[in-house]
């Protein structure tokens, strides 16, 4: 009977500590309190298209797309802007991530994405897609959470979009090099009008290694600056060949003169025999004097 | 020669009668070389025109806050600038389908005979619409003939930005076995710019017992917009973007756009521990 009385006490109390294990299970503490934060940028305004947000461009131009990023806390905070689509569009290279210090309000961190428009039919368009992420602060829980990020997509496109045309994510595009057709051959010059109106103007890569040849271009002064906050950069790129060409020409006159006259000054002399006594303005100067 | 003298005679008197007919009009009003005369010339009033809207590059709001725009203009009265009501000045932004927004009153910046150039600041919302919006210039003289210029529009930029009012979400005490456990708090965010979301996904990540090094794995929670909730939750996977289409409230953007996120955990057979997330938790709002 006390036996009995035993075992129903300590089940009793195998029973209590297992309703407190059960309550008591898990305890979560919180580590810190952290306070509300907040995470955003602004961007350029794209006017939309079907809807959706679509830079209507040329065949060749470069856009200039910007990503204000803001901070309203007091410390400085990182944010990485990360394309996705379209990555192969852009003629510049983003920082791995961006150190916005406190309170950057408004337009005052700016960050490029430049994006060139490749010779394509009019009609393709082009999908863009980033995300703009930050840096969490140090905290601790069961759940901690980073500031919100945010995706972002639109689209840019040569001419009106054809949706039937979109490319999701553009291959890198390697600008094809001309090649010299013989001249007097009415088949050569089909293939050349061939090459042009079949979008042969880029080259499309499967290989990997090709990616890394877009060039990176330094920037180039705005031409045009439209109301809906995009630039329009000078599609050339290109230096001023004409310019080049003339300052080339300087140079060379320049150097045929300094050559001229350090034959004259130099080269002459080396013959001239000096003899004591004599004035080098004599007039043996340039000719051999033989003592 | 009697004909000739009659002529002269003749036109001695009507000379005669023309200078007595003068000196009697204004013998009331001139006397001697002390001769005064009241003129009263009346002058038209000129409608001031607003001839010239100063161009303003692309309006980047703040997220969450207010933004003020100074937009100037020139206002043209042939009467001259005294004539022109500055009190009356004004900019209107306006935009189809949003609250247009005024500036209170305008300075002056310079001012030349006819020409006066004012400068009026424009308080703008972080939620007010990404677009063109246009700029309505006014301003009246002082017999309210009023000046219009509506040709000029400025852009303003699209802001993305949210803020969240925690970033931690704890279980005080949960139990073994327990299922839909809710959590202490829930998580606010709300929608300080002027985009609209049309998809929130979550990442989720492990929690691991700091004790212990039991894990208690995503997939057991869940999250909804509703408190108290045995069922309907959306489920995490492990480090990967879950949309939760119950949270729909930032598909809009206002004055006080927010979403409520309630978090829920399917509390596995553990071990009594302090539970910590492997890492961080995200967020992500797609436009």
């Amino acid at each position: 009977m006390e036996k009995e009385i035993i075992a129903k006490d300590k089940v009793k109390k195998l029973g209590l500590v297992r309703t407190i294990y059960l309550f008591l299970s898990i305890s979560l503490i919180l580590m810190a309190v952290i306070p509300a934060v907040s995470a955003g940028f602004a961007s350029s305004y794209v006017p939309t298209v079907d809807g959706k947000p679509v830079i209507v461009g040329e065949a060749g131009q470069t856009y200039s797309y910007y990503v204000y990023l803001q901070n309203l806390d007091n410390d400085e905070i990182n944010n990485a802007i990360t394309v996705s689509n379209g990555k192969n569009l852009m003629t510049n290279t983003l920082s791995e991530y961006y150190t916005v210090p406190g309170n950057t309000e408004s337009d005052s961190y700016p960050v490029e994405i430049k994006l060139k428009l490749p010779s394509v039919e009019s009609g393709t368009v082009y999908q863009v897609t980033y995300s703009v992420k930050s840096s969490s602060e140090d905290a601790s829980g069961v759940v901690t959470f980073s500031p919100v990020g945010f995706d972002k997509t639109i689209y840019i496109s040569v001419g009106n979009p054809d949706w039937d045309k979109l490319i999701e994510d553009a291959q890198p595009i390697v600008e094809e090099t001309p090649v010299p057709t013989p001249s007097g051959s009415s088949g050569g010059g089909g293939g050349g009008g061939g090459s042009s109106s079949s979008g042969g103007a880029i080259t499309i890569n499967d290989t990997d290694d090709t990616t890394e040849t877009t060039p990176v271009k330094t920037p180039k002064p705005k031409v045009d600056y439209l109301s809906n906050g995009l630039d329009v950069v000078n599609p050339a790129d290109q230096p001023n060949v004409g310019a080049m060409l003339f300052i080339g020409v300087l140079m060379g006159l320049l150097i045929i003169g300094l050559l001229s006259l350090g034959y004259y000054k130099f080269k002459k002399p080396k013959n001239l025999t000096y003899e004591m006594g004599k004035s080098l303005d004599s007039p043996a100067l340039g000719k051999e004097t033989k003592i | 020669m009697k004909n000739k003298t009659k002529l002269t005679l003749s036109m001695l008197m009507i000379s005669c009668f023309l200078i007595l007919g003068l000196s009697m009009v204004s013998a009331d009003t001139c006397v001697g070389q002390d001769c005064s005369t009241n003129m009263t010339i009346t002058v038209g009033n000129e409608v001031p025109t607003i001839a010239y809207v100063y161009p303003e590059g692309a309006v980047t709001l703040t997220g969450g806050s207010t933004k003020v725009v100074t937009l100037e203009f020139n206002a043209t009265d042939p009467n001259g600038v005294a004539d022109l009501n500055d009190a009356t000045a004004q900019v209107v932004l306006s935009k189809a389908g949003e609250t247009s927004r005024t500036s209170p009153s305008c300075s002056t910046v310079s001012s030349s005979a006819t020409v006066r150039q004012y400068s009026c600041d424009v308080t703008m919302q972080f939620y007010d619409g990404a677009g063109s919006w246009t700029i309505n210039a006014t301003v009246e003289d002082q017999s309210a003939a009023e000046a219009v210029n509506d040709t000029t529009s400025v852009t303003v930029n699209a802001l993305d930005f949210i803020t969240q009012d925690i970033l931690t979400i704890t279980w005080g005490s949960v139990s073994v076995g327990q299922t839909d456990a809710e959590a202490d708090a829930k998580m606010v965010l709300t929608n300080g710019g002027n985009q609209d979301y049309s998809d929130i996904s979550i990442k989720g990540q492990n929690a691991t017992g700091v004790a212990n090094s039991e894990v208690i794995t995503t997939d057991l929670f869940s999250i909804s917009n509703l408190g108290s909730q045995t069922s309907g939750q959306t489920y995490m996977v492990d480090n990967t973007y879950t949309s939760v289409p119950a949270l729909s409230d930032l598909n809009a953007h206002g004055a006080a756009v927010t979403q409520d996120i309630y978090f829920y955990l399917d509390v596995p057979i553990v071990q009594s521990d302090t539970y910590l997330s492997d890492s961080d938790w995200s967020i992500l709002a797609t436009a």
